[in-house]
């Protein structure tokens, strides 16, 4: 499968290395950026590519900024968020998405399958973050 | 040994076409942030928190509705200042 929904492991290993903060407005910028069905993105991604990302009207490579949540914790899992995103008047499709650390080198965080194709024809293209809570949370760690 | 586990939450994509995103879609992502009900709830607790999902969905829709509604009267305000009264019944319309 090409793109697969993961926690990118090198992310895991830079947590350690504090190469990543995700403090609300201190912390690093974080990008969202979106590709299609032929793009391989799994746990092993390590950086940003423009391989394979999407191209199309309303669509700027590298894709969305995205503005952190400050984490938290809950019980004994700690959890992040970002608040939701718009591509505007865009025509374009896409598979699944990569969250990654523009701050710091364009490291990889998550890796997002959205199931399918998704597509907007001059139009919205928004991406929800689920609710933020230990359960559900964008990124957790428990 | 201390052992963590690394969670990814699934995102939600809604698109559109030849259009940007109405109210009632906006109702519903706002509604998904504010109330969330867990599947495993137990059954009393479920319906009362569905009964407040629909509550705020309520409340949401129709101000979403005026604050789309007051976007459209203030830009036709503008284009009518610019002598483009054609234009701005025609974003009053929507």
């Amino acid at each position: 499968m090409p793109i697969t929904q993961a926690m990118c492991t090198s992310f895991k290993g830079e947590v350690m290395q504090a190469l990543h903060n995700f403090t609300t407005s201190t912390g690093n910028a974080f990008k969202i950026a979106l590709y299609t069905s032929a793009a391989t993105l799994d746990a092993a991604t390590t950086v940003y590519s423009a391989t394979n990302e999407v191209t199309g009207a309303g669509y700027t490579a590298t894709g969305n900024p995205l503005t952190n949540v400050t984490p938290t914790t809950s019980g004994t899992t700690a959890f992040t968020d970002f608040a939701d995103t718009t591509w505007s008047t865009a025509t374009i499709t896409a598979r699944g998405a990569l969250i990654y650390n523009s701050t710091n080198s364009n490291r990889s965080v998550v890796v997002l399958d959205f199931g399918s194709d998704k597509t907007s024809t001059a139009g919205d293209f928004t991406i929800q973050f689920p609710v933020a809570d230990a359960a559900t949370a964008i990124i957790r760690i428990a | 040994m201390f052992e963590a586990t690394g969670g990814v939450g699934n995102a939600f994509v809604v698109t559109t076409n030849n259009r940007g995103m109405s109210s009632d879609e906006w109702v519903e992502l706002a509604t998904n942030k504010i109330v969330s009900v867990s599947d495993t709830a137990p059954m009393p607790i479920r319906e009362q928190a569905m009964a407040f999902r629909e509550q705020i969905k309520y409340v949401l829709a129709f101000y979403f509705k005026k604050v789309a509604k007051s976007e459209r009267t203030t830009i036709a305000a503008k284009l009518r200042a610019e002598g483009l009264g054609h234009i701005a019944d025609k974003i009053e319309d929507i």
